[in-house]
């Protein structure tokens, strides 16, 4: 039992679409993450991860989705990430630049929309990730000696 | 032939002294005559010898025949003596009639008539002796009957004791509590059987390994009378009980000095001359102890004595194995009980919390439990329950019950659903009454479901009590029943607090008179704080009364928090992180700051405490502070920890740089004492000046 976040898997039109519904944090963010990547098998066009419960998400959950599109992309699967306009948590989501990592779309109906199209198209389904903008392991961690600055 | 009657004639006439031996010889057969010509010598000889009839004359020079008659009258009160008087001396003949003479005779004597006075004086005489000896019979028969009564009576009196000592004995094998206890009994029996004076038994805790019978730390010993066992080193009885258990049965030593095991014993000031001891068994033959009873004086024990030494300790084996089974179940009990009651309450900001056990008697343990956590909602639960029955079983069922609660709790179930998911669960013979509350501190208000339980207790802080009325059947009463979720909203800064039957429930008095006292005591306690409450409550709430149940007490104030600031300690674990965001969110939502801005700061803050959190290194009591403090306009937030921020890992990353972006300054300074981070952060104008209500 996960504490603080109830996370729910169906399936659209052949898509999984993973709701999450609580808060995301450090004390759950390693098994939400294991279980979204047992839920989807290679012969699926990608996952669909809706956030519109999430009520709070912090720079674990962060790291869990740009981790989860990480994966995604080494097994050719779609990712994508619903959050309504108005969600808190979607302004967290934009000053830690996850857009430019994960298609963000503000309904399920969207993103499923989205996914087959790009699934018809054969193409991976997200935008080029620049990798001087991408955070990437080692390059944008200020330890104590920086924290003066 | 013996002669039948031994008669003395007295007198100084010397011609009748003669004749009248001759006649009575003659006409009386079988007659002995003693003759004395003076009342001297007649006194001489009726000292000396026991006549049937005295004949003496009246008129006699010296002493005369009436002085005579008042000293046989004194000396020989049973003899008849017959008179001689001169002829018609009739005053004389009546004087000594009132003196007490038999008869008189005339002179001339006439000889028939004497003959026949002796013979009805001899009769008279002979009935009298009868009589005298009957009665001495009858008194010796009295006097042996007065001694059987007293031996019998002794006898009974010692049978009763010796029951006593016994019925003693056994009632302590069912009031049992523990192996002290029932020492304490057999030693005191031990005595009044045995009439020691100086009763020892012992209690072997090495069952498991022989060998240590020697050892005294494998004994518990207890001694009696108390003033005798006050002197003794009660280890030293050890080789004694070791002997006589080595032994086998019940041992009579008359003489002490000579007997190896009981001089090794030495039990220094008091002598023990003569000893009974026995070696106490369990029914299948391990050493559960002995007895031994000792006496200053040698040979003071009969076989007798030792045989209900012996009976005796049949009847503290029993009493033993169950003591050590009841402990060993109490043990099992209390030690369940123990780890299913939260060791400490969670530490929540903003809320006072306070929690109270009270075992009741010691009989066993019993199924009271009370909870607290914190959901992931924010709201905080409260349990209260109280299982039928006692020990280890009511203990287990408590525990199914308080572990399944808190999983259908947390998965975010309302009290009522929580409540029918444990009427699904509950064993089938178990009973429980359970309050299940969750309170809202943004709101006030509070859900609950009380499954027959006593109702809980709302406490403004204007002092006004009252109950949280509504409820349903106990747990277990009516399966598959829905039950009643009731709502209530509280006043700021009231205090709730949830209790057992114990507290209300007393013997001899209405339920209601329990409750009215309850509430009352608490009326009158707004001003303590919780712990003071819940202790003015066990003391006026349970006024003097030995309470057999247990009683459990759990309370919770919710304060409102200060707008200008808030100060958060919390334990260095992930899951405090909860707790944290829940306090920031009443704060925030206290300092009237705008959703989207609270929303930053707060996310600001967990990272910083997130940090904290995952540098906690070493003990478990590692905790972190956070203290935030909103001044014209702007938020100020310090968050201290006692771990040092190791350098940068790929998350940390995100974490500074998402503290960076959301406040306007970040400040992260480290020492081997730890890490301060000082984040600073300037709200929008417009909230700005809707926030002066803290200024």
């Amino acid at each position: 039992m996960m504490q603080g976040i109830g996370v729910r898997v169906r399936e659209c039109e052949g898509i999984p679409v993973a709701s999450l519904a609580g808060e995301i944090d450090i004390a759950n963010a390693a098994e939400v993450r294991n279980k979204l990547l047992a839920c989807t098998s290679n012969a699926d066009p990608g996952l669909i991860l809706d956030l519109s419960g999430v009520t709070y998400l912090d720079s674990r959950g962060i790291q869990l989705l740009l981790e989860l599109a990480e994966r995604m992309k080494m097994r050719h699967l779609g990712f994508r990430v619903v959050m309504p306009e108005r969600s808190v948590v979607k302004r967290i989501l934009l000053l830690t630049h996850v857009d430019h990592v994960v298609p963000i779309d503000e309904t399920v109906d969207e993103a499923l929309g989205r996914m087959r199209a790009d699934g018809e198209g054969r193409g991976p389904g997200r935008p080029p990730v620049p990798p001087g903008r991408r955070p990437a392991p080692g390059t944008a961690g200020p330890g104590p000696s920086v924290d003066g600055a | 032939m013996t002669p039948e009657i031994a008669v003395l004639v007295v007198d100084d006439d010397r011609a009748l002294l003669e004749a009248l031996p001759e006649t009575l010889r003659l006409r009386v057969p079988g007659t002995a005559v003693d003759a004395c010509d003076s009342a001297a010598a007649a006194l001489d000889r009726i000292l000396a010898a026991d006549y049937d009839v005295i004949i003496t004359d009246i008129k006699m020079p010296g002493m005369d025949g009436l002085a005579l008659l008042d000293q046989i009258r004194v000396l020989r009160a049973d003899t008849p003596a017959i008179l001689i008087t001169g002829h018609g001396e009739h005053d004389l003949a009546i004087r000594s009639l009132r003196a007490g003479a038999y008869d008189y005779i005339e002179k001339p004597i006439d000889r028939e008539y004497l003959v026949a006075a002796v013979h009805r004086a001899a009769q008279v005489r002979r009935l009298r002796r009868q009589i005298a000896d009957q009665q001495a019979a009858l008194e010796r028969h009295t006097r042996e009957l007065e001694h059987v009564v007293q031996v019998r009576t002794h006898e009974l009196r010692e049978a009763v004791e010796r029951v006593r000592a016994l019925t003693e004995v056994a009632a302590a094998i069912h009031a049992a509590h523990d192996v002290g206890q029932v020492l304490r009994s057999v030693v005191g029996a031990a005595c009044r059987l045995s009439g020691a004076g100086l009763a020892l038994a012992g209690f072997f805790r090495g069952q498991a390994d022989p060998s240590r019978l020697a050892d005294p730390r494998a004994w518990e010993v207890a001694a009696a009378p108390r003033e005798v066992a006050e002197r003794v080193d009660l280890a030293a009885a050890v080789p004694l009980f070791a002997h006589v258990c080595a032994r086998g049965d019940g041992e009579r030593i008359e003489d002490a000095a000579a007997h190896p095991a009981l001089r090794a014993a030495g039990l220094g000031p008091v002598t023990v001359a003569s000893c009974v001891a026995a070696p106490v068994r369990a029914r299948g033959g391990q050493v559960l102890g002995a007895i031994a009873a000792g006496h200053p004086a040698p040979g003071r024990f009969t076989e007798e004595v030792r045989s209900q030494i012996e009976a005796l300790a049949r009847q503290a084996a029993v009493a033993l194995e169950n003591a050590v089974l009841y402990e060993r179940e109490r043990g099992i009990a209390e030690t369940l009980q123990r780890s299913l009651l939260p060791e400490r309450l969670p530490d929540i900001p903003g809320m006072q919390l306070a929690a109270r056990y009270l075992p009741g008697s010691r009989e066993a343990v019993g199924g009271d439990w009370y909870d607290i956590f914190v959901l992931a909602t924010g709201q905080i639960a409260l349990v209260m329950g109280d299982v039928a029955g006692r020990g280890v079983w009511a203990a287990a069922v408590m525990g199914q019950l308080r572990n399944a609660l808190r999983a259908y709790a947390v998965e975010g179930n309302p009290p009522a659903l929580v409540a029918e998911r444990l009427t699904r669960l509950i064993e089938p013979d178990a009973m429980a009454t359970l309050l299940y509350l969750t309170f809202d501190p943004a709101a006030w208000t509070v859900r609950y479901v009380n499954l027959g339980h006593p109702p809980a207790l709302v406490l403004a802080p204007d002092s006004a009590a009252s109950f949280l009325d509504g409820g349903s059947p106990p747990l277990g009463a009516m399966p598959g029943a829905p039950y009643r979720e009731e709502t209530a909203t509280l006043r700021p800064g009231s205090t709730i607090v949830l209790y057992t039957d114990g507290l209300v429930e007393h013997r001899g008095e209405p339920i209601d008179h329990g409750l009215a006292r309850v509430r009352a005591v608490a009326a009158r306690s707004a001003a303590l704080d919780v712990d003071g409450l819940l202790d003015r409550l066990l003391a006026e709430g349970l006024p003097g009364r030995p309470t057999s149940d247990d009683v459990a007490l759990l309370a919770l104030r919710a304060l409102p928090l200060d707008p200008r600031r808030v100060t958060v300690r919390l334990p260095a674990v992930p899951s405090s992180l909860v707790t944290l965001r829940h306090t920031l969110r009443r704060w925030l939502s206290a300092a009237r700051l705008r959703d989207d801005e609270g929303y930053e700061i707060l996310t600001a803050c967990n990272e910083a405490c997130a940090n904290a959190i995952e540098h906690a290194y070493g003990p478990a009591d590692d905790a972190f502070a956070l203290e935030a403090t909103l001044t014209d306009g702007e938020v100020t937030v310090t968050v201290r920890d006692a771990g040092r921020w190791r350098p940068a890992r790929d998350q940390q990353g995100h974490g500074l740089r998402l503290m960076r972006a959301l406040m306007d300054a970040v400040d992260v300074a480290s020492s081997p004492h730890g890490t301060v981070v000082r984040m600073r952060r300037r709200l929008r104008p417009e909230e700005a000046r809707a926030r002066e209500v803290g200024g």
